[in-house]
């Protein structure tokens, strides 16, 4: 076969001379190559590309299990023990979040902060933007490090405008002077870009630096030798967890050992596997679709070809001369679907889950891999729908064809296009029944019996300063009194001072004990442990559902109490009256173990997740937080206004009271109940944009075949008005073709959906893979569409004049 | 006017048709008066392009004059609403064409049944009127064949069984024996003289004057006018 630069030149002025047929070609497998491309790129960027870490595959995290069989952070005496002990790492690090206030530039601020141990920046192989990183000798494992910060590229940015001179100046973090001695390149930074800065953690005050069982956020990284395997290190970590545990006691928590890219990819795998075969199901469809404008375009060839042949073309001349054609266009929209790709990567982003990390987001970049992809997408797809077509028609007897009473069209090319269509149907059902379950889980998410009300509630955190924070008077009286001011303020009708607030990821589990059990750590229950004001119940409308809530009358020195949920009476006292018992936390117990007295059961709040009940969750009221106040507490306000119109109130409230406290995470109660749901309603946004691209793509290819075969058969049509069909019939005629190819799209889509839907069962929630009803629903809607696409060729079928039939001669 | 027995059928009275292509008026008939009776078989003969087809697309409702009236078995055909056209296309008139015209992906017996299908008949009796046809033209151990497996001749004669399937009340036959042999022409002619003589009443169009022959009465089409009927 030669591809003759002529036979190009040709193909390309045959489609200037039919600018529809070229405009629609392309542009239907532009526009599937940009949503592939862009889906790549993402996918590319997200999944595929190497985290921004030097030889990204040696890091791994360590995750802490207590001996509870929960999650819990690293301690630091387990930082030392698992750092000196183990044979596998070549280098060791821990950080923990940290929650700063900056001060002296402007308006008090809330940062995020990393306190940091070991090596963290050797280990990840990151190197300074400017100035120097924090070496391990900054970063002990005890207090009494110097006050150095490294700030992030982003940081850096905002706060000093880029300048150079930045190095050397201080920062006043938590009333403390820290200096800057370097910046961190761009969009990299650990465990996320989006970290402010890095601060030793043995700058930190009154860290549980010798307290083994102590859990405060802080998590443990390193990098493997070289030549050392996951599993060898599991190994390795395994014995050294047991060593440990054999000196320090069983209650000695053990480590695991995960991938650092699993650990910072995750979640988004599924779902970005998930889009990125749905988009291939786009792909396919506008291939078919334009696989069948090829066919068609074809037949409207006999005649050229025949003539061709007749003048002494070898069928590999005629094939080469179609191929040429299809990777034209293909190149055409390759080309096209690039562009829209580069000019739509960024609006798509802002439509993924928001667990996508933003460290990974920051990969994702339009790149000679996605520009590859794109184009050896639209060659592939070029030789797919330019080679079938092509062979079709050269094994085609021209001549034959031209024989009276021949079949009104060439069985099997039609057979052929038809089947295309059917395929696009069921993929295209496929699509649409993922994204009606996607929405049908979205319906239940919101529907769920969360056990809080969350409308109309601003909620925001405000610290407190280490002044008044020195004292349990000080603590109480800022709280007391920042709730008792915004409470009036115009427009709230109750608020109430919070330690959790439901679905912000934030917890604290604490371990717990009822009446007559023995307080030792193998009887320990962890339950969460919430401190709130009386108002809490009220304003986050947590009804309830026996006894009694807080009163202003549970405070120091009267009666210690304690509100427990609905799963806790159940499972403690499941056959028995809850009110009256008495429990402990266990560090209250420390001596002698201080009892409480459930008052009261509310109702079970969703706390970590919208889809899980939560664990047990208990209050305190937080005039009786015992030893264990001094906590950074959140605000609730019920408001009888839109909730973000009391924000700027509360934010002077809180500055009259202590300009030098930040108020941050200022947000109505509902964006965290949204937040929850983000993966669900980000999938379900682009599943749907996919689903209704295929579904218009499919319409259209019916709407294609079915005009197609009423202008083959107009003759056939003629005939059939001369003997007597009416416009009804007619319709009929062709819808009912249309309609057979629907159906048996529609029940191979069904076969497929059931094989399907299952690998989205992770992302359903009380919805099963095969809901009847959207299955069923789904199927009606294609039909219709199906319908629709049909009909406007079926309305052009009455329009065919019958006298053609008297006036053509065969 | 020449030999009639029955009723009249068909009576144009000043039909015209004009087509208008490209702001060019083409006067494809002029003042047409014409009666055809039951039991009649006429032929009507002329040129090429002297509006022979257009005559014969007009009585068989497939177009509309632009002026002058036919009544068709006493009605007046002249404001029926597209269906009703349908209607009486399926009930009265069978047409055979020059290119046969059957449909391609069809067999013998489902292209003989399509009119049939059109009217709310039983099964059954639709099955019984499709083999009569059939067996009336000589087709009926054919029917599971598919058109392209045929002679012309075959063809044609399928087409007639098709034509007379449904007992319309006049056939109109263009050309039919343009695109045969005149082995097989002269026996789809032999085959309508049959069916005249057994009652059916036939409108032929042919430019043949051997063919014409075979009709009682010959109509001679000039330039869209008659110039001589007898
Ligand atoms: N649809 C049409 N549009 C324009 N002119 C037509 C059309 N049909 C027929 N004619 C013209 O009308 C005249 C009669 O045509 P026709 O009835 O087909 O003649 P015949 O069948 O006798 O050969 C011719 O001049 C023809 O060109
Ligand atoms: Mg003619």
């Amino acid at each position: 076969m030669r591809f003759s630069l002529k036979n190009f030149r040709y193909a390309v002025r045959a489609l200037r001379r039919r600018p529809t047929y070229a405009a629609v070609a392309i542009g239907t497998i532009g526009l599937a190559i940009a949503a592939n491309t862009t889906m790549f790129t993402v996918f590319n960027g997200v999944i595929l590309q190497p985290l921004p870490f030097r030889d990204a595959d040696r890091l791994v995290t360590i995750d802490v299990r207590a001996h509870t069989g929960f999650p819990i952070s690293l301690s630091l005496p387990n930082y030392r023990d698992w750092r000196d002990k183990n044979r596998v790492f070549e280098s060791f690090a821990a950080g923990a979040d940290w929650g700063m206030t900056l001060t002296g530039r402007g308006p008090a601020q809330a940062i995020y902060a990393l306190a940091a141990v070991g090596d963290p920046f050797g280990t990840l192989g990151l190197r300074p933007h400017l100035g120097r990183l924090l070496t391990p000798e900054e970063l002990p494992d005890h207090e009494g490090a110097p006050f150095v910060t490294v700030i992030s590229h982003g940081f850096w940015q905002q706060h000093f405008g880029g300048q150079t001179d930045v190095l050397g100046q201080s920062l006043v973090l938590d009333d403390q002077v820290y200096t800057i001695v370097g910046v961190l390149p761009p969009d990299v930074g650990f465990p996320q870009a989006s970290m402010d800065l890095y601060v030793p953690m043995g700058t930190l005050p009154n860290l549980p630096w010798d307290v083994r069982s102590s859990s405060f956020g802080t998590r443990g990284f390193g990098r493997l030798a070289s030549g050392v395997s996951l599993e060898t290190a599991r190994e390795d970590m395994a014995r050294v967890g047991q060593e440990v545990r054999a000196e320090a006691g069983d209650d000695t928590a053990l480590p695991e050992l995960r991938t650092l890219s699993e650990f910072i990819v995750g979640d988004v795998k599924t779902p970005l596997n998930l889009l990125m075969g749905a988009v291939v199901f786009v792909l396919l469809i506008a291939v078919a679709n334009v696989g069948n404008l090829m066919l068609a375009r074809g037949e409207d060839r006999y005649r050229e070809l025949a003539v061709r042949g007749a003048l002494g073309a070898a069928k590999t001349d005629v094939v080469s001369l179609l191929l040429a054609e299809a990777f034209v266009i293909a190149i055409m929209g390759g080309l096209l679907g690039a562009g829209v790709a580069y000019l739509s990567v960024e609006a798509v982003m802002g439509l993924l889950p928001a667990q996508v990390p933003a460290l990974l987001l920051a990969q994702v970049k339009v790149s000679w891999t996605s520009l590859v992809f794109a184009l050896g997408v639209a060659l592939g797809a070029g030789v797919l729908f330019g080679l079938v077509p092509a062979f079709r028609m050269a094994r085609t007897d021209l001549v034959g064809s031209l024989k009276s009473g021949a079949r009104t069209t060439d069985q099997g090319r039609e057979r052929l296009r038809s089947a295309l269509v059917v395929g696009e149907v069921a993929i295209a059902l496929v699509l649409l029944i993922a994204s009606g379950l996607m929405l049908r889980t979205l319906d239940k998410l919101r529907n769920v019996d969360k056990g809080f009300n969350p409308e109309s509630v601003l909620t925001a955190s405000v610290p407190i300063s280490k002044e008044r924070n020195a004292t349990r008077e000080g603590w109480l009286g800022f709280y007391s009194e920042l709730r008792g001011e915004a409470a009036v303020i115009p427009g709230v009708r109750s608020a109430a001072m919070t330690l959790l607030l439901p679905l912000e990821d934030r917890s604290w589990e604490m371990g717990l004990h009822p009446e007559g059990v023995p307080v030792t750590p193998e009887t320990t229950q962890s339950v969460l442990y919430n401190v709130v004001s009386p108002e809490y119940f009220e304003t986050l409308g947590v009804p309830i559902i026996r006894g009694r809530g807080f009163t202003s009358s549970d405070r120091q020195g009267s009666n210690l109490v304690a509100i427990i949920d609905e799963t806790m009476a159940e499972r403690f006292w499941p056959d028995a009256e809850p009110l009256g018992h008495q429990i402990t936390f266990e560090t209250d117990s420390a001596s002698t173990p201080v009892y409480r007295t459930v008052v009261g059961v509310a109702r079970n709040v969703r706390h970590y997740e919208l889809t899980e009940p939560s664990r047990i969750q208990v209050y305190v009221p937080f005039e009786q937080t015992g030893v264990r106040w001094g906590m950074g507490l959140r605000i609730a306000l019920r408001t009888s206004v839109p909730p973000s119109q009391a924000a700027g109130s509360l934010r002077e409230v809180v500055t009259r009271l202590d300009p030098s406290v930040p108020v941050s995470r200022l947000q109505p109660l509902d964006n965290l109940v949204e937040r929850a749901m983000g993966q669900s309603t980000s999938i379900t946004r682009l599943l749907t944009a996919f689903g209704a691209s295929a579904l218009a793509l499919a319409a259209l290819g019916i709407f294609g075949v079915m005009s197609y075969a009423v202008t083959r058969r107009q003759r056939e049509i003629g005939i059939r008005i001369a003997l007597g069909a009416g416009a009804a019939e007619v319709i009929r005629w062709v819808t009912t073709r249309a309609l057979r190819l629907t159906a048996l799209g529609v029940m191979l889509g069904l076969v497929a959906s059931v094989a399907l839907t299952r690998m989205l069962s992770g992302l359903l929630y009380e919805v099963t893979p095969i809901d009847p009803v959207v299955f069923a629903i789904v199927s009606a809607g294609l039909a219709s569409v199906a319908l629709l696409a049909a009909y406007l060729p079926a309305r052009r079928a009455t329009r065919v004049d019958p006298v053609v039939v008297l006036s053509e001669e065969g | 006017m020449a030999s009639s027995n029955g009723e009249t059928l068909i009576k144009l009275d000043g039909i015209k048709k004009v087509f208008l292509t490209d702001e060019v008026e083409t006067h494809a008939l002029s003042e047409i008066h014409l009666n055809i009776n039951e039991g009649d078989y006429v032929a009507i003969a002329g040129p090429s392009g002297c509006g022979k087809t257009t005559l014969l697309s007009i009585i068989g409702l497939l177009d509309t004059p632009s002026a002058g009236s036919y009544t068709l078995a006493g009605e007046s055909v002249a404001n029926l609403t597209p269906a009703q056209q349908a209607y009486v296309r399926n009930r009265q008139i069978g047409f055979i064409f020059q290119a046969f015209n059957l449909i391609g992906d069809l067999t013998v017996f489902e292209n003989v049944e399509l009119p049939l299908t059109y009217r709310k008949m039983p099964t059954a009796e639709r099955r019984e009127r499709v083999m009569e046809a059939l067996e009336r033209v000589g087709m009926a151990h054919r029917t599971k064949h598919y058109p392209s497996q045929l002679s012309g001749g075959q063809q044609q004669r399928v087409a007639v069984a098709r034509a007379i399937a449904g007992k319309p009340a006049i056939l109109l036959a263009d050309e039919p024996t343009g695109n045969l042999d005149s082995k097989n022409g002269g026996a789809v002619m032999d085959l309508l003289k049959e069916l005249h003589k057994d009652g059916s009443t036939i409108c032929m169009v042919t430019h043949d004057p051997r063919y014409a022959e075979h009709a009682d009465r010959e109509v001679h089409l000039f330039d869209g006018q008659v110039v001589q009927d007898n």
